[in-house]
């Protein structure tokens, strides 16, 4: 049982609002991906970084910048720059060299000092586009960042901001002259994310859209601040998981371990992870309680990308079957209380 | 589950699994048919061969999902072409015509095999119906392979039961190693193919690993099933036969297997002995020592020095007229042709009052007839004989109870003696090999004699057809027979040769056939026991050597039969003329008819060296000489004396100093007698006189050897009325020694009246259709059954009081039934007139008794047609049958019950549980509509699919039913109140769009049941 108190009907109502307006705005961009959508939101919400991997032209970069231009900035004035929260979109290439990403201190003549340039880190929502083109020095920059929250240069540590998400893309294709990222990196990622392509008629709709107005941001404007998705992720705190969901979650992690098609099962972070997306997964949809749908909703985003497979073929199978043996017990189980 | 193409993987794992136990288990039902038709003539590897590919190609093509219609049809067409093609091209040539038949055969096991294998692969019930149809057919083997159980089963199941549980070659044996070997293997593969196919049908993605998952899980099924099928054999290899089993088997062994049949009396629980009135060839024989009986006889050879040669005769018990050849069993034809008389007596030994004689007229003229015969008197004391049994040397005609003497009434419970007349060409074995001169001289007699009778042409030819029968196809030992009598004609030296022939020696002077109680089996099942011990055993017990015997004397055209009974040798010089018998004298010999001579002994069982001459025990002393009391009589009580020391009867019958009197009911007056120790024997207890109640009938049976009545004169007849006389001369009231109840009316509230029932087959009607005569098979008189021989009371004649007769459940009249072959009535009477006639007291043989005493048209109260009875063979399927129904309608109903089991869970629980059921039912309903939630969640699947379908509120219902289930909150008022509604509403939606007969029909689909229950 959780300590804190259990969030009232109407602030879930609120959240879920918030949540729902969030999703409904940036689908006026990204149609037909609903569900992506709120993944993003969770990981978001949950306090992580989310890893989107798919082909290019499938809306991967629209996805962050209508996020972006969803949300109002903390300092919002009347400046078109700062109507929104700070978002910066960062093309990895092999040449990309860290200070690129967390910036440099340079000779400030003036002064006679060294200046602080602070680089595009230093903003609320980071596109790290094709990440795995980057080097690993690169990465490993990016990633301690991303853990952190911080970023260190010589002697002097700066605070990234409270608010700070990546999303990091990578194209699942082309691999020559890439850097693919180690298992111990992608476990940083709250979520790996295959966007996949529109339905049929969500395509078209998409197409026809494209015909009527052919500049798509400036169609968006933010509806939700800055202060409300910090809120978010205060009551995700509060979100109740019954014992018998964290026991699922527990067996689910455990069994990647043991299981035979699985040479690298899930780590303790995975299973904390895990619950923290759960939480914040319910309260997106509303509840203040955590089900096993969620449990299914989220288990692949979560755990696909901390396992390696012995045949990377059969893992989506294998993890499938693990998850759903655990919903089935779950499906069965009767609950006095 | 979707309908597409299954994976390879998941196609050969379960052709592997499915179709391999299948070939199996038809190979298996196809070789059993085989081995026991051995008429048919296709190649058996051919069929398999045929069948297996056509399953395992159709299963395969039709997993592809290939259409049916077509292919099916197009298969039968080529096959048919083909065939039409190959006969008209074969006319006239049998190669091509036997071609062409085994073609046919072929196609046909093709077609079958095509149809199993489109079964396997397209229809999902198809393993429960195989494991129906594999279970059927081996029902119907069973049924089969006991053509003739029917007729096994009604001779008597009782004694059948006793006698020969676990024999090889019983019945129950057979019944046992069948269900063995048919069921057991067939019930493995039922089960198996079920389970299979329950798990197969669980994998919606086959990949390797559920491979292994399901060889894992079949592997240990089979070893389960073997586990179970192993555990009794397991349990009696480690902790041997359970005792109460084993006390069964060993009972049954020792009666099947001892010669003599083995049983105990319920009251002192002593041992009984009777023999089996027939006789069996089998593995081994097992013998007891006990004493039976010990007997005097009477028959000496005189020597001309006035000295007497004791000779024992054998006693007969049985005569076993007829070979069964299938179950190779001797048998007492219980209903020879009628121009056979029957010289068997056997009295109702146990009702004969003590003091009184039973004989038989008839038997006793019939065996006067014959020349070279004289009477013996033996003396029978019985210790363990049955009281049923009468043994007598052949041929018995007389029985008369006599007092066991009182010093001796702790070894022996009755004696008797009986009167036979017997051939004097009846001579023991030792006569053959004996070396006095004067014996010699005899067998010399007897020899020329016998050569001297000439042949059999004038006797009557139904009774030398029905002695010389034997089975005409057993060209063996009829050829046998022709070999050893060959160039004989003389009738005594046929039978000679054929003694000889066991006699015979080989050339170191070792006899060829030889005694052993354990001749063991035949090591073919095709070859008899009969012939495995005439053509390469060589060795046997007396029931060999005897049958043997007879059927080669039967094939060499000499009327002979078989008879069962007890040896007796003398074996101690001591106490001449008494002999004492025991267990292991049971014998079996055969008897030779010689015209004008009647049936004469023969024993062709050698001498087992040295066992039959030394007694197993020492001999007893001999009892007293067992004497004839002076005045026996039978007769009802009318009162009993004033000081309770004497009783009144009114004697029915009377025996005085060997006279016997009947006295007539006018003539008969009350007389008085007083038992010496006072007491009155009832029911083999001594019963004070005063202490039992009198107001019945009772008939009672006294005798007497006190002295005053010795001394006085034999009855004349011109004394006047003996009852008249004997009041006059004899002490009042008369001293006897002991009184004994005989019958008493039964108590019985309910039988009350109920006097005589006979069952029997309708022979004809009377010309005015009142009364139909009828052949009988049983009579009951006062509460006792008679056995009825057919020739002596070949008919009954009763006239129904009211006219009529029932059949089933209705009454119709007597000239309305239609008289069809052999019908078979019951019918009961409590008649007066039957009221007023003497009870039976054995005093002569039933069948005189009966014709005399009573009326020429009994009336009887009811008459009842039976139905024919159900042999036990159809009685075991018809319970299966509806144990099978009893399944199959607990199975039609499991849906209904599990769905009203819901709804009671719903009605009988709050709150969370509430839901819960709420749940389970919902789940439960759309289950049995072939609704699956399969991978989806609960909320998926509500949501998906149920309200789409249905339109109900399933989903709104999970989501507030997940809140109960994982919130620590408890639910609004709106949640609840929605529940509320909730499981009407959705019960009207979700039953809407089926009709009456869909809902009925997916409501019967138990397997959707079963796996909704037990598969998660």
């Amino acid at each position: 049982m959780s300590d804190v108190a259990a969030p009232t009907v109407d602030e879930i109502t609120a959240h879920k609002q918030i949540a729902d307006t969030l999703t409904a705005n940036i689908g006026k961009i990204i149609r037909g991906k609903d569900e992506q959508i709120r993944k993003v939101l969770t990981c978001l919400v949950a306090g992580g970084h989310i890893l989107l991997e798919d082909l290019p032209g499938l809306g991967k970069t629209s996805m962050a910048k209508s996020l972006a231009f969803s949300i109002a900035g903390a300092h919002s004035s009347q400046q078109d720059d700062h109507k929104h929260v700070e978002f910066k979109r960062i093309q990895f290439t092999p040449d990309l060299l860290p200070m690129d990403l967390i910036g440099t201190h340079v000779f400030d003549d003036r002064n006679k000092d060294f200046l602080f340039k602070p680089g595009p880190l230093f903003s609320n929502i980071v596109l790290a586009d094709e990440i795995n083109r980057a080097s690993p020095k690169v990465q490993s920059a990016l990633l301690e960042c991303m853990a952190e929250n911080q970023i260190s240069i010589g002697e002097s540590t700066y605070q990234l901001d409270d608010f700070f998400f990546v999303i990091a893309t990578q194209n699942p294709i082309e691999f020559e002259g890439t850097y693919p990222l180690p298992a111990a990196q992608l476990d940083r990622f709250f979520m790996k994310m295959n966007f996949g392509y529109a339905s049929e008629d969500k395509e078209v709709e998409i197409y026809n859209n494209y015909l009527q107005i052919n500049k798509i941001p400036q169609t968006i404007e933010p509806v939700v601040n800055y202060a409300q998705i910090l809120d978010l992720r205060n009551a995700a705190e509060k979100v109740h998981i019954h014992p018998e969901i964290v026991a699922a979650v527990s067996n689910i992690v455990r069994a990647t371990r043991n299981d035979a098609g699985i040479r690298l099962g899930a780590s303790t972070r995975g299973g904390i992870v895990f619950l923290r997306c759960l939480r914040a997964f319910a309260l997106l949809n509303g509840r203040s309680y955590v089900i096993e749908d969620d449990v299914k909703g989220l288990a692949h985003g979560i755990l696909n990308h901390r396992l390696i497979f012995k045949n990377p073929e059969e893992g989506n199978q294998i993890l499938s079957g693990i998850v759903s043996r655990e919903l089935q017990r779950l499906a069965n189980l009767k609950l006095d209380r | 589950m979707s309908q597409s193409r299954k994976s390879f993987l998941a196609v050969v794992t379960n052709a592997a699994f499915k179709l391999i136990p299948t070939i199996l288990v038809v190979g298996y039902l196809w070789w059993l048919w085989m081995f026991s038709t051995a008429e048919l003539h296709a190649d058996p590897w051919g069929f398999m061969l045929v069948f297996s590919a056509g399953m395992i190609i159709s299963y395969l093509l039709y997993a592809q999902n290939v259409r049916f219609s077509i292919t099916f049809l197009a298969l039968v067409g080529v096959l048919w072409a083909v065939y039409q093609l190959m006969s008209s091209n074969s006319s006239g040539e049998f190669d091509a015509l036997y071609y062409s038949i085994s073609f046919l055969s072929l196609s046909v096991a093709l077609v079958a095999a095509w149809l199993v294998g489109f079964g396997f692969a397209r229809v999902k019930i198809f393993p429960w119906i195989a494991a129906l149809a594999v279970l059927l057919v081996a029902g119907s083997r069973i049924v089969s392979e006991f053509p003739d159980a029917s007729h096994l089963m009604n001779v008597d199941v009782v004694r059948w039961m006793s006698t020969s549980i676990f024999t090889e070659g019983s019945l129950l044996f057979r019944l046992f190693t069948t269900l063995a070997l048919i069921f057991t293997p067939v019930l493995f593969y039922a089960v198996y193919i079920i389970f299979i196919n329950e798990m197969l049908a669980k994998f919606e993605n086959f990949d390797v690993r559920n491979f292994f998952v399901v060889l894992r899980k079949s592997g240990s099924l089979a070893a389960i099933l073997l586990l179970i099928l192993m555990a009794p054999f397991a349990y009696i290899l480690l902790f041997g036969f359970p005792d109460f089993l084993e006390e069964k088997l060993q009972e049954g062994v020792a009666n099947s297997a001892s010669f003599l049949k083995k049983t105990y009396n319920q009251g002192t629980n002593q041992p009984e002995f009777d023999l089996n009135d027939y006789a069996q060839l089998l593995p081994e024989v097992k013998l007891s020592d006990e004493t039976v009986f010990c007997t005097y006889i009477d028959n000496f050879f005189p020597t001309r020095d006035g000295g007497k040669i004791p000779m024992p005769l054998h006693f007969r018990r049985f005569v076993l007229n007829r070979f069964e050849p299938r179950t190779e069993k001797f048998v007492l034809d219980p209903y020879p042709p009628s121009a056979i008389p029957s010289d068997l007596f056997s009295p109702s030994t146990r009702d004969v009052p003590i003091g009184f004689s039973v004989e038989d007229s008839v038997i006793e003229a019939e065996t006067r007839r014959f020349a070279q015969r004289k009477d013996v008197t033996s003396t029978v004391y019985i210790q363990t004989l049955s009281p049923d049994a009468f043994v007598a040397p052949n041929t018995g005609y007389s029985y008369r109870k006599m007092p066991v003497p009182p010093e001796d009434k702790e070894t022996f419970h009755t004696v008797y003696q009986s009167k036979s007349n017997i051939s004097l060409f009846n001579l023991p074995p030792f006569v053959f090999s004996s070396s006095n001169p004067e014996l010699m001289a005899y067998r010399e007699m007897r020899q020329q004699t016998l050569e001297n009778i000439g042949g059999y042409e004038k006797l009557d030819s139904t009774f030398m057809r029905y002695y010389t029968q034997i089975d005409e196809s057993d060209s063996l030992i009829i050829n046998l027979a022709k070999e050893i009598t060959a160039g004989i004609d003389n009738p005594y030296h046929k039978v000679q040769a054929i003694i000889d022939y066991f006699f015979a020696t080989d050339e170191e002077g070792k006899p060829i056939f030889t005694y052993t109680l354990e001749p063991g089996s035949p090591p073919s099942a095709e070859q008899s026991f009969m012939h495995y011990f005439l053509f390469d055993n060589k060795k046997g017990y007396c029931t060999y050597f005897a049958g043997a015997t007879v059927l080669l004397l039967r094939a060499a055209g000499i009327p002979c039969r078989m008879a069962v009974g007890y040896a007796i040798y003398d074996r101690s010089n001591k106490n001449t003329g008494w002999y004492w018998v025991y267990a292991d004298q049971g014998h079996a010999w055969l008897e030779v008819y010689f015209p004008g001579y009647g049936w004469i002994d023969f024993d062709t069982t050698p001498s087992d060296d040295n066992e039959s001459m030394t007694p197993p025990k020492p001999d007893a002393t001999p009892p007293q000489y067992a004497r004839s009391p002076v005045l026996s009589v039978l007769g009802e009580v009318t009162g009993i004396g004033g000081d309770s020391s004497s009783i009144f009867i009114r004697p029915y019958k009377l025996t005085y100093k060997e006279d016997e009197f009947d006295i007539d009911d006018a003539d008969s007056k009350i007389i008085e007698i007083r038992p010496d120790d006072g007491t009155v024997t009832i029911d083999n207890e001594k019963v004070r006189i005063g202490e039992f109640e009198d107001n019945r009938k009772m008939i009672l049976s006294t005798y007497s050897f006190n002295y005053d009545l010795e001394k006085l004169p034999k009855y004349r007849s011109r004394y006047g009325d003996i009852l008249s006389w004997m009041d006059r001369r004899f002490p009042k009231p008369i001293p006897v020694d002991e009184a004994i109840i005989v019958y008493q009316e039964e108590e019985n509230e309910e039988d009350e009246g109920l006097i005589f029932a006979v069952d029997g087959r309708i022979k004809s009607f009377s010309s005015d259709s009142s009364s139909l005569v009828v052949a009988p098979t049983k009579i009951e008189y006062r509460g006792k059954n008679y056995p009825v021989d057919q020739r002596l009371i070949p008919s009954v004649t009763i006239r129904p009081k009211d006219g009529k007769i029932q059949v089933d459940d209705e009454v119709i009249a007597l000239p309305e039934l239609q008289v069809g072959d052999s019908m078979l009535i019951a019918a009961e009477s409590s008649d007066k007139v039957l009221q007023a006639i003497k009870p039976y007291l054995a005093t002569e043989p039933f069948p005189n008794w009966f014709k005399n005493s009573f009326p020429e048209q009994i009336p009887v109260d009811k008459v009842t047609l039976q139905l024919p009875e159900t042999p036990l063979i159809y009685q075991v399927l018809w319970t299966l049958l509806w144990i099978v129904l009893i399944a199959a309608l607990v199975l039609a109903s499991l849906a209904l019950f599990v769905y009203l089991f819901l709804n009671w869970r719903i009605g009988s629980s709050k709150d969370n549980t509430r839901l819960y059921w709420v749940y389970r039912y919902a789940l439960m309903v759309l289950h049995q509509f072939g609704i699956y939630r399969t991978v989806k969640t609960p909320l998926e699947f509500a949501k998906d699919t149920v309200d789409p379908t249905f339109g109900t509120e399933f989903s709104q219902f999970m989501n507030v039913y997940l809140k109960a289930k994982y919130s620590p909150q408890g639910l609004a008022t709106s949640e609840a109140e929605f529940v509320d509604r909730f499981t009407q509403n959705f019960r009207d939606k979700v039953f809407q769009p089926y009709s009456r007969w869909d809902v009925i029909k997916n409501f019967l689909n138990f397997i959707r049941t079963l796996r909704f229950l037990f598969v998660k």
